[in-house]
């Protein structure tokens, strides 16, 4: 054998096709720790593994006898003492010879093993980081519906707390005053020396029982739109608008109204409910008018994107929103009370007014998890915004 | 405006206890001229006016406490910080019922009538106020 192959930093070898050794190289018997008489003759057996025997026979032998090489084929080599050694071989089967000579070259892998363990073991690492990744996914979303829940159930009893303070405050306060009235009043009835002011006292009666009544059916309103639930529907607001502008001017007679529009969508929300709101609105723009004779009022809309978490804080996710503004040229107000308007039966102005009103818009906004706001200065009219989640759910069309 | 006129200024959102307690204020005396206020705002503009003149200032405010803008509490503490107004003797009027408020007047040394289902009992709350503070 050529010197230079038999110290080649390369193990090489020959055999028949029987599997008997033919030839060695000095680098194969130093790494085996053979001497080449005690491999020379021998079968490859001796420097096999079981399973590269195996794999010899089914696999590896046919292929070379078949095609006649074999390249980049990894098996495993065993020393004198067992260890096994993992080689990558390219070998060749030379069928011009009297007898068929297989010519094997081979390069200890150690680090390609180690590499591919490295990649395997990496592999599943990185397998199982999906899957909790995935685990990690469907927590954080289950944590988010439960946060939003939390949002509005935390908003529903603020709101349910607030109502019922207001509540406590319409039959403790202005029921009870009404009522109180009416002892002084008929009080004076009965002691009256003075027969023509009688008329002036019942007159006082009257209107105070019609303050009553008016809270009462106010508190009726107010209840209904707290248990009926929203059936929300496809509304035209153009066409919603208009039929009610009508019906303000015909309830107002001898006011003009001046009404402009810009593009109004389509919204979702419960009709009925949409009919009380905006009419209040409107009804409010004219009873608030600072000319005698005539109002004028905007309305324009478009949509933006607002969080849809109302109390948690730093909470967020965007849905789309449609933002309805109407504007007056009314008499307005100073804007430092505006917190004061939405209260159930709290006026601002000594005109007449249910007081209700604005609690009642605010109501039916809150059940289509909404939100208005009003801004105002005195002298320079009033503006109201609405803001709609563009999407209600379980509408019928 | 006459100085030697005494003057209640009564501070009240709703129109017909004003009415009612203006009334029976010149019931009982007819001398006294009634000023009377809507909210707190328009009761402290109207003792600005007439602050620096000793004279003009009334010789009671009565108080409601419950009305828009600027309640009775919030107007009583306003009084008090002022080295002049916190001289002119405060009575409270009002319907709430609520101890807290009853408790909290009475500790500062405020009368504090609960508005009479009466007008008997109103005559009596007046005669009461006139004879404190303004004979």
């Amino acid at each position: 054998m050529e010197s230079y192959i038999n110290d080649a930093p390369c193990l090489f070898f020959t055999a028949t096709d029987d599997g008997t050794i033919v030839s060695v190289n000095d680098t194969l018997c130093k790494l085996l720790d053979f001497q080449r008489e005690e491999l020379t003759g021998q079968k490859l057996d001796l420097i096999f593994t079981l399973a590269t025997r195996i794999f010899q026979q089914t696999h590896f032998f046919p292929l070379l006898k078949m095609q006649g090489h074999a390249a980049e084929i990894f098996i495993t080599l065993q020393t004198k003492d067992k260890t096994q050694l993992p080689v990558l071989i390219n070998a060749e089967r030379k069928a011009d010879l009297d007898k068929p000579l297989c010519v094997y070259v081979g390069i200890l892998v150690h680090q390609r093993k180690q590499f591919e363990d490295e990649l395997l073991a990496a592999k599943k690492a990185a397998e199982a980081a999906l899957h909790e990744n995935t685990a990690l996914q469907a927590a954080k979303k289950a944590l988010q519906e439960h946060a939003q829940l939390l949002d509005q159930q935390i908003s529903l009893s603020a709101k349910q707390y607030e109502e019922l303070r207001q509540f406590s405050r319409v039959i403790t306060h202005d029921l009870q005053e009404p009522l109180r009235k009416l002892f002084v009043f008929t009080s004076m009835l009965q002691t009256a020396k003075d027969e023509g002011n009688n008329e002036r006292v019942v007159k006082k009666i009257r209107s105070v029982s019609e303050q009553m009544r008016s809270i009462v059916s106010g508190l009726q309103q107010y209840v209904w739109l707290t248990e009926t639930p929203v059936s929300p529907t496809k509304i035209n607001l153009q066409q919603m608008l208009t039929d009610i502008l009508r019906q303000v001017e015909m309830e107002n007679t001898g006011v003009s109204i001046r009404f402009q529009t810009e593009d109004l969508p389509e919204i979702q929300g419960d009709a009925a409910q949409m009919q009380i709101l905006f009419h209040e609105l409107f009804s409010n723009a004219v009873r608030f008018r600072k000319t005698p004779g005539e109002v004028s009022i905007r309305v324009k809309a478009d949509t933006l994107m607002q969080n849809r978490f109302h109390v948690l804080p730093e909470k967020y996710e965007y849905t789309t929103f449609t933002r309805v503004q109407l504007s007056d040229d009314g008499m307005g107000f100073d804007a430092s009370y505006k917190e004061q308007t939405f209260a159930l039966f709290r006026r601002l102005h000594e005109v007449s007014g249910r007081g209700v009103g604005l609690s009642l818009c605010k109501k039916i906004i809150e059940n289509h998890q909404g939100s208005i706001a009003i801004d105002s200065q005195p002298g320079e009219g009033t503006t109201v915004q609405i803001l709609l989640p563009e999407a209600q759910q379980n509408v019928t069309v | 405006m006459k100085a030697s006129q005494k003057r209640i200024l009564y501070v009240d959102d709703d129109a017909d206890d004003r009415d009612l307690l203006a009334d029976a204020i010149k019931l009982a005396s007819p001398a006294i001229e009634v000023i009377l206020a809507e909210n707190g705002i328009k009761a402290l503009e109207w003792l600005q006016s007439v602050r620096d003149q000793t004279a003009h200032l009334p010789c009671l405010i009565v108080l409601d406490l419950n009305m828009p803008f600027l309640d009775g509490r919030e107007t009583f503490e306003q009084l008090r910080r002022d080295r002049i107004l916190q001289t002119v003797p405060v009575m409270v009027f009002s319907s709430s019922e609520s101890p807290a408020d009853k408790t909290l007047f009475s500790n500062l040394g405020v009368d504090y009538f609960t508005k009479p289902s009466s007008i008997t009992y109103m005559g009596q709350i007046v005669n009461h106020m006139i004879n404190v503070c303004c004979s």
